[in-house]
């Protein structure tokens, strides 16, 4: 990870040709009126080379977001409002087929679980080989011989050989490995990675953050990183923004976010992790749970399972509030009642 | 045989930890891999290798390891599920390995199981107070028209609305099928309580609350636990010791505090440095520290089976197999590089 002073100088001189900007994104479930506002008003950014990290529980928003990216939302799902640019294109009001074009040659994705989402029946070489055939104009014979490279280039020994093998023949970090090699195949400056490595052991995850870090650095490829575990954003990120029920809450460089919220929500969460020299004590736990979508409450969607809520102020619906430095919070007590939070000791 | 020689350390550690409590000694469970025309078995692979362990009563044992490592079937051995083709299991001093029909389930009642996944271990098309108290009927000890009581008494134990016994598993979070898991398991006040990776499957505000409940659990019943899973965290946070387990066989085991705070198997090194720490600072520092982690296994048998990982190997680790021998701090390592 970049230090922090660089990361902030870096993303102010990249303020003017941000790659992916993220404005205002509401989705909506298409025909059920109370399901409005699933996602509501999400902001996001991320410049060449960066890596930001969308967190929060399952159920926050955080893969519909990174789908509504990849224009993949399920058809019961609609952008109803905000645009998503991609180098200036907004991929919200394209075609499906500028969106066939960008996906898998400018962005690539990563998804959680390779088994599902490698084919079985082709082998590893030829799946990694079909997206420069489709998107480059390569033979075969040459998209083949460039998939040998990237197999050996994600650390997969003796790859000309597994290049002829079928995803089952792989354990499934190896399997991680060539989803990566699949995504990295056209170059494409943004990977879209959704908890790439949940299913993975912790000595393999590691392995795989090294990669991704690796192909950051020499590729300059951004990365939106969908994950749950903090560690995993202190280990890769150098941004992150904090989901809650379809809003981003909290957000910033993620040295600072981890050590001073700006959300209750990001303190709880902090506060629910196991502390080394704190074994076998309470750990504090968030009351409640996320609300299912639909049912949102109108102020604070924090507000019910909140600490610090009061009636007064939180009981009304909240907005993003900048607090510089790339901070941004949605608590108006955080934001103008002097709140202050703890964050990770 | 490694057998032998875990056989010899955990019988001069007897004393020290008296009968009451889960013992095993020289447990062993291999699966066949491949077989001949006629039946016969080709290829072996041992899931578990000789595996002593000591868990005195009222305290926690955490097991470790990345998958593949044997814990679940060590876990399935200890809890009586599968049969070991050798070692034993004791319970408060008695040998319950070979045990059968009456008697097995008499043992039972003793030693209960909560699985991994909740969706999985409930019943779809039964409530959650037929579910709670599936035990309890097995055994004979509750009549029908007690069951709704009885019920709701148990989801109180562990926090939950005693209204949800009219529900469907269907209907539940992911938590709330967790600890319905566990108000089932701790049913019969069984005295050994084996959670195969309790939390992973749960959101992170959700792990906290079960790992409380466990807490509160043990703290009322004393149970005795045996947690077995891939979480550092999770395991560090309730065990009073932590056994690390690698391609079958224990490599590293001692109190919780220090086979965390300085681990001596570099093993248990690798593992511990992998686990990304949430404090941005600290997890910088600890990569850099970070030794390599070049998987692969070795061609043959011989010698330890983590020598083509480690960066402390030398000739001797390709052949002989270390064994768990006491170094320091009450510490068992196998390794023939740790003093």
């Amino acid at each position: 990870m970049t230090v922090p002073t660089t990361t902030r100088a870096d993303s102010s001189t990249q303020q003017q040709h941000e790659l992916l900007v993220i404005d205002g994104l509401t989705i909506d479930h298409v025909g059920s009126p109370q399901q409005r506002g699933l996602v509501r008003d999400v902001r996001l950014s991320i410049g060449a080379g960066e890596t930001a990290a969308l967190v929060g529980e399952s159920g926050c928003g955080k893969t519909m977001t990174a789908m509504a990216v990849l224009g993949l939302l399920p058809t019961s799902m609609r952008v109803s409002g905000g645009r998503i640019l991609f180098d200036g294109t907004d991929l919200v009001t394209s075609s499906q087929r500028v969106l066939r074009r960008l996906r898998g040659k400018e962005i690539g994705v990563v998804f959680q679980d390779p088994m599902s989402s490698l084919n079985p029946t082709m082998t590893l070489g030829d799946q990694i080989a079909e997206a420069r055939r489709l998107h480059l104009g390569e033979s075969w014979r040459q998209a083949r011989r460039h998939a040998v490279r990237l197999l050996d280039t994600v650390g997969i020994d003796s790859a000309a050989q597994r290049a002829r093998a079928y995803p089952h023949e792989l354990s499934g970090g190896m399997q991680q490995r060539a989803m990566i090699a699949a995504a990295i195949s056209c170059d494409p400056r943004l990977i879209v990675a959704d908890e790439p490595t949940t299913a993975l052991d912790v000595t393999v995850q590691a392995d795989i953050l090294d990669l991704l870090r690796d192909l950051r650095r020499d590729r300059r490829m951004a990365v939106l990183l969908v994950t749950h575990d903090l560690g995993v954003v202190a280990d890769f990120c150098s941004t992150v923004a904090v989901m809650y029920a379809g809003e981003i809450v909290d957000r910033g460089p993620v040295q600072e976010v981890f050590a001073a919220p700006a959300h209750p929500y990001t303190e709880a969460l902090l506060s629910a992790l196991p502390k080394l020299g704190r074994a076998r004590t309470y750990l504090e736990v968030i009351p409640g749970r996320v609300p299912p979508a639909g049912s949102f409450p109108t102020g604070c969607r924090f507000e019910p399972r909140c600490r610090h809520a009061v009636d007064s102020i939180c009981r009304e619906p909240q907005t993003e509030t900048e607090l510089g430095d790339g901070r941004g919070t949605r608590c108006a007590r955080v934001a103008g009642d002097g709140l202050t939070l703890r964050g990770i000791s | 045989m490694t057998v032998d020689r875990i056989e010899e350390d955990t019988a001069t550690n007897q004393a020290a930890a008296g009968p009451a409590g889960v013992r095993a000694v020289g447990l062993r469970k291999s699966y066949v891999l491949s077989r001949s025309s006629l039946g016969r078995p080709t290829a072996t692979q041992a899931a578990v290798d000789g595996v002593g362990i000591e868990v005195a009563a009222r305290t926690t044992l955490g097991i470790v390891g990345e998958s593949g490592s044997g814990k679940t079937t060590l876990g399935r051995l200890l809890a009586l599920l599968t049969r070991p083709d050798s070692g034993q299991v004791t319970l408060d001093g008695r040998d319950i390995t070979g045990l059968r029909g009456r008697e097995l389930k008499a043992v039972r009642a003793q030693l209960q199981v909560i699985f991994q996944d909740p969706y999985g271990a409930l019943d779809p098309t039964k409530t959650i107070a037929h579910a709670v108290t599936e035990p309890l009927r097995a055994h004979g000890l509750l009549s029908r028209h007690d069951l709704a009581e009885r019920a709701a008494t148990l989801l109180e134990a562990v926090s939950l609305d005693p209204t949800l016994g009219l529900r469907y598993p269907a209907e539940l979070s992911g938590g709330q099928r967790q600890r319905i898991c566990i108000a089932r398991a701790v049913s019969l006040e069984p005295s050994v309580l084996i959670a195969d990776e309790p939390t992973s499957a749960l959101d992170l505000s959700t792990r906290a609350e079960i790992l409380n409940l466990l807490l509160s659990v043990q703290e009322r019943a004393e149970q005795t636990i045996i947690l077995i899973s891939h979480d550092f965290p999770t395991v560090q946070h309730l065990a009073h010791e932590i056994a690390v387990m690698y391609r079958g066989r224990i490599v590293e085991r001692g109190p919780s505090a220090k086979v965390t705070s300085e681990p001596l198997h570099p093993y248990t090194q690798v593992l511990l440095a992998a686990v990304p720490s949430p404090d941005p600072a600290r997890q910088r520092a600890q990569r850099e520290l970070a030794p390599a982690r070049t998987s692969g296994l070795p061609a043959d048998w011989t010698g330890c089976a983590f020598r083509n990982r480690c960066r402390f190997a030398t000739e001797v680790c390709s052949q002989v197999a270390p064994v768990l021998t006491e170094k320091r701090d009450g510490r068992l390592v196998a390794c023939h590089h740790v003093q």
